[in-house]
Parts: C-alpha cells; sequence; structure tokens
C-alpha cells in the first residue's frame, strides 16, 4: 500500500504557535472526521514498557498473561461509550 | 479555545506536583517540540500507574468529568467539549528510565517534561508494533519525519530501537517511509 506523505515538510512551529494551530483546529476543523481516525488509530493493548523494568499489571497486582489484551483505547467516537460517559464519573 | 489548553497545562505543572506525581509530555505536542507539525486532538501524557487513583480526582476537580479508565489509559474531557486529555499509564521502572533522559520545554510559561527524541520514537515503534494497520497512517509518518528531521540513521539510531521495541517487519517499513521522504 502506498502511503502519501506531505512535501515539502510542514512548516516547524513553536510550542506556543502550536497550541493556537490546535485550537484553531478545534474550533473551525472537522473535529468529527478527525475523532474518527483518532478512534480507529487508539486501539494499542498492552502498555509501553521499557526493557528490564516490571510489567505494569504485576505492579498493580493485577494477573495479565503476557500477550493478553490489557485494554482497548478506541477512542472519543464510541458511541456506546460516549453514551456511558456523559455527565458522570465512573 | 486555547483557554482549554492553559488549563490542561496548568493542572498538569501545579496540581500534579503538589500531589507528588510526576508526568511526561508525548503525543502531539512531544513530536512538534522535535520539529514535525500535525495535527492532534487531545493532549497526551505518562504517568506511573499507581498514581491513577490521584489523577482522577484531580482531574475531575478541574473540572474533567466525563472519564474513561482502561488498564492502561485514562481519558479525561469536559462535559462541555473541548480537547480530551489522556493519560497513558506504564510502569515505575519505565518511568524511571524516561526521567532520565527527559526534555524540558517551556509553553505558555509553563515548564514541562517530555521524553527524548529516541524514548518518543521507541514509544512509537512500540504502538506500530502492536497493530500496525491501525497505527499506520499516524505513528509512521510520525517516526519517518522525526527522524529524517533530526537526522537519525536508519541503521545506527533505528534499528536498535527496531530490534528492543518493534520487528524487522516495522524496521522495514520505517526504511521505506524514510525513502519515500528523502
Amino acid at each position: 500500500m502506498k502511503r502519501e506523505l506531505a512535501l515539502p515538510f510542514p512548516p516547524r512551529l513553536s510550542m506556543d504557535a502550536y497550541i493556537r494551530y490546535i485550537a484553531d483546529n478545534w474550533e473551525f476543523g472537522n473535529v468529527a472526521l478527525m475523532q474518527r481516525q483518532k478512534a480507529i488509530e487508539e486501539n494499542i493493548r498492552k502498555p509501553f514498557r521499557m526493557p528490564g523494568s516490571q510489567p505494569l499489571s504485576e505492579e498493580n497486582g493485577l494477573l495479565v498473561h503476557e500477550g493478553a489484551a490489557v485494554g482497548d483505547l478506541s477512542g472519543a467516537v464510541d458511541s456506546d461509550r460516549d453514551r456511558r460517559n456523559q455527565g458522570f464519573v465512573k | 479555545m486555547t483557554f482549554m489548553f492553559e488549563d490542561v497545562f496548568r493542572i498538569v505543572t501545579e496540581k500534579l506536583p503538589d500531589a507528588g506525581i510526576d508526568c511526561l509530555l508525548i503525543g502531539g505536542f512531544a513530536v512538534n517540540h522535535y520539529g514535525y507539525t500535525r495535527n492532534t486532538l487531545d493532549v497526551d501524557f505518562m504517568i506511573i500507574g499507581a498514581v491513577t487513583e490521584i489523577v482522577r480526582r484531580i482531574m475531575r476537580d478541574g473540572g474533567f468529568l466525563n472519564m474513561d479508565e482502561r488498564e492502561n489509559v485514562l481519558f479525561c474531557s469536559r462535559p462541555e467539549g473541548g480537547p480530551r486529555v489522556d493519560f497513558l499509564k506504564v510502569d515505575e521502572g519505565t518511568m524511571q528510565k524516561l526521567q532520565i533522559n527527559a526534555h524540558e520545554v517551556i509553553m505558555q510559561g509553563v515548564k514541562l517534561r517530555l521524553p527524548c527524541l529516541r524514548d518518543l520514537i521507541a514509544m512509537k515503534i512500540f504502538s506500530l508494533t502492536q497493530d500496525t494497520a491501525r497505527r499506520m497512517a499516524k505513528d509512521l509518518p510520525d517516526i519517518a519525519y522525526l527522524s529524517v528531521i533530526n537526522d537519525l540513521d536508519l541503521k545506527v539510531d533505528l534499528k536498535p530501537l527496531c530490534d528492543r521495541f518493534g520487528s524487522p517487519k516495522i524496521y522495514k517499513l520505517i526504511g521505506d517511509q524514510i525513502g519515500e521522504l528523502q
């Protein structure tokens, strides 16, 4: 599959300019479309771990077998979950 | 809308340290710090998993009433909308190793710490390896752009990271992607 990359490189922004850029995207961009893409991307099931460190599941006293799913990171457009989360803290 | 980000950074740089909690800025903001600007919908931080309950309380007190917690991440957002704040959980040993080489950045007058470039790329290689199809659109360009912009060498810098956190397949994908940029 051929992947497309923007060329030339996007302009480099300072961190403060980046905040304004992201804020503008929130205000004027197609947030629903971006959220859908994000939901597709967010499916990492294992915590990042540096070699030699103790697995998070052991630290928390939970038993999770190596390679087992430890959480679906489906994102903000999971409509069922969004309904569950509206207006309350679990 | 920038006030929403200011609020997030105020909580993270004042309330979390007051509670003795360290966090690292990751995600699109960290990627931007190292020179590649792309859009993002959230602000991502890394925390030690054991402090998640405290972070939940602090975020809730800050108005982030909508929360969803999974084993390796806590999602926080405000009922009225705005950017989501994600806290990725890691074990204490991983956080300590990431902190050793962490960089400091000043945003809107507040200091934040973020992983060094190689650690950030290692996380992305890890994510890409876990779910290549879904992560390809974001992590692969992130890795390729960051490598080219920061003049990283495929064999010297990226292969060791792929050996530790990825796979030969991911190394090949990254090499191909960098090739398309150069």
